[in-house]
């Protein structure tokens, strides 16, 4: 049976508008004008046990709705959903004892207070026995890292060591589906690769299902095995990440900087743009066609480099690339 | 058994992290204090031609301290809270969990107020003494009642901020209603005793639950007569019963209509 399965999911918000000036913020205290907003479309997803699957697109493309109506915290508007054989509308806390969230601008811990207390009260409201509770704090104070730090008030944890404590705590009761919404959000390269890789063994040692939105192409590539795109509420995309890395994700951006000036750069398989009167230019690279191991040894025998940095393009950039190209298809 | 024992946990973890704000909570007793004081200088005025209604001056300036014991220990952050994780979205966290919202948030204010009415008890009653000496009137037999009279006080002030604080489901802006509450309490019951307004509106005050807030439990404390005891205990009863269905109704509509701000 599927861990999630939506048939034509449907979320419609209502929101009141108001033109501009003083008029009409006065016509709007005695005749208010409301809009109809549709938030997520007609939306049919399968998700199997022990999957990871992205869930990507722009700002407001509908992600967070979806995520929030498969925890039962915003009713749809029409279609029907299963989350672990749960209705999350009508069952919703019972759904809430198998599932687990990262909500990556919020916090679930009490900021005053030790992230062992927050664990402590986690534990009392999922329902685990003390002892129990002891066993599982232990072992993921372990994996993730947390001993120094666990007697010490969240406020006064830098942003790694909290959402390191804020994905333990989701994951106190074993939750068989875990749903991160922005995880890395914030956060500097090593902490998101530590991040990474604590949800690839949870994953591998566990089987527990992930279902995550993120806009760093990075968590997508390392995570994911299946990515779906969202774009206006709609499914645009729905294909394996290793088809997505060939087709969108292989591209990346190499920022070169040179002690010399370097007026005319010529480096096969790469589109170069010379900035900065030749003290920097920007390559892009298609990795499939040309290893970024060849970009980097040709940069390197030209003797004048000072600093290289690679990036992936933006989120933004993908899914225009994504659109484009399924337009054209 | 564990679907129970949560809520205590919650009210305990709550209790732990009203601990945490040590210099508000000294800042309040400095404010409780400033507020006894200036108006126990107002009562003196007034009281210098002998008693009102039935209450001395001591058992007025016992009133005012009870009523703004009430004030000060009852007073949690539900509405503040709840308005918070409304607009900020945070509201989602408590939603994605095996707990009623409803209940998860009396816990917490339960946490608080325990907290709140232990210190704040021991202030009211030092000042109590020192100001104006023991209240003749009250004896030990009237101790259990008066706590069930402060228990209901609690949950009935609980539910009324809730509701408001639900309100924020559906409200750009809720803080009027807020107001509104507050500047009613204030009026009946909290800064005089009901005894005191002119009839018609006592009587008005009487049937309206917000009299039942304040001057119920102060009403007990210093005029203490068993027979009124009891009938303002169980009007207390019912109008909390009432205030707590109302929320549970409230809440099941709320969520429903309920949009998370940013996604």
């Amino acid at each position: 049976m599927p861990v999630i399965q939506t048939r034509s999911l449907t979320k419609v918000y209502r929101t009141r508008v108001k033109k501009e000036g003083l008029g009409a913020s006065f016509r709007a205290l005695f005749h208010a004008e409301w809009k109809a907003i549709q938030a997520v479309t007609d939306i049919s997803l399968q998700v199997e046990a022990g999957e990871i699957v992205a869930f990507i697109g722009p700002n407001g493309a509908g992600k967070s709705t979806f995520i929030k109506m498969l925890c039962g915290i915003l009713h749809p508007t029409g279609g029907e959903l299963s989350v672990l054989g749960f209705s999350p509308v009508k069952e919703r806390r019972n759904l809430a004892l198998r599932i687990g969230t990262v909500f990556g601008q919020k916090s679930q811990l009490w900021l005053h207070l030790p992230a062992l207390d927050s664990f402590t009260l986690l534990a009392a409201i999922y329902e685990i026995s003390d002892s129990e509770r002891r066993r599982r704090v232990a072992e993921l104070s372990e994996l993730f890292e947390l001993k120094d730090f666990l007697q010490t008030p969240v406020r006064k944890l830098s942003l790694g060591q909290r959402i390191r404590c804020e994905v333990a705590a989701s994951l106190l009761h074993n939750p068989e589906l875990l749903f991160l919404d922005e995880p890395t959000i914030g956060l500097d390269v090593v902490v998101k690769q530590a991040i990474r890789e604590l949800i690839l063994r949870r994953n591998k040692e566990w089987g527990t299902t992930v279902f995550l939105t993120s806009h760093d192409p990075s968590d997508i590539e390392q995570l994911c095995r299946r990515a779906v795109v969202i774009d206006r509420g709609v499914i645009v995309l729905d294909t394996q990440v290793d088809k997505l890395k060939s087709d969108y994700l292989g591209e990346k951006r190499v920022e070169v900087r040179f002690t010399s000036p370097q007026p005319f750069l010529h480096i096969p398989g790469a589109e170069v743009t010379v900035e900065g009167g030749g003290l920097k230019a920007v390559l892009t690279v298609n990795t499939s066609s040309c290893p970024i191991g060849d970009i980097m040894g040709r940069l390197s025998a030209m003797g004048n480099v000072s600093d290289i940095t690679i990036n992936n393009p933006p989120m933004e950039e993908i899914i225009a690339g994504i659109f484009k190209r399924e337009a054209a298809s | 058994m564990r679907k129970t024992r949560k809520y205590a946990v919650i009210a305990r973890v709550s209790f732990s992290n009203a601990l945490a704000y040590r210099v508000s909570l000294l800042s309040r007793f400095c404010f409780y204090t400033l507020f006894i004081m200036i108006f126990m200088s107002l009562w003196r005025a007034i009281y210098r031609e002998g008693s009102v209604h039935g209450y001395d001056y001591t058992q007025i300036v016992w009133y005012l301290i009870m009523t703004e014991f009430v004030g000060f220990a009852c007073g949690t952050g539900v509405f503040n809270n709840m308005n918070d994780e409304v607009k900020s979205g945070s509201i989602a966290y408590q939603l994605c969990r095996p707990t009623h919202y409803v209940l998860y948030q009396l816990a917490n204010s339960a946490g608080q107020i325990l907290l709140n009415m232990m210190c704040f008890g021991l202030l009211a009653a030092v000042l109590g003494l020192v100001l104006v000496g023991p209240l003749m009137t009250f004896t030990v037999a009237g101790l259990p009642p008066l706590l069930l009279s402060l228990l209901f006080s609690f949950l009935l002030n609980h539910f009324f901020l809730m509701l408001i604080g639900l309100s924020a489901f559906v409200l750009e802006d809720n803080f009027a209603l807020f107001l509104i509450y507050q500047k009613l309490n204030f009026m009946l019951g909290m800064f005089l005793p009901v005894e005191f307004l002119p009839p018609w509106l006592g009587q008005i005050a009487e049937n309206l639950p917000f009299s039942y807030i304040y001057w119920a439990p102060a009403k007990i404390f210093v005029r203490f007569s068993p027979d009124t005891c009891w009938e303002l205990i169980t009007r207390q009863g019912a109008w909390t019963m009432a205030a707590a269905l109302l929320a549970f109704l409230t809440y099941r509509i709320c969520m429903n209509r309920l949009q998370i701000n940013g996604g």
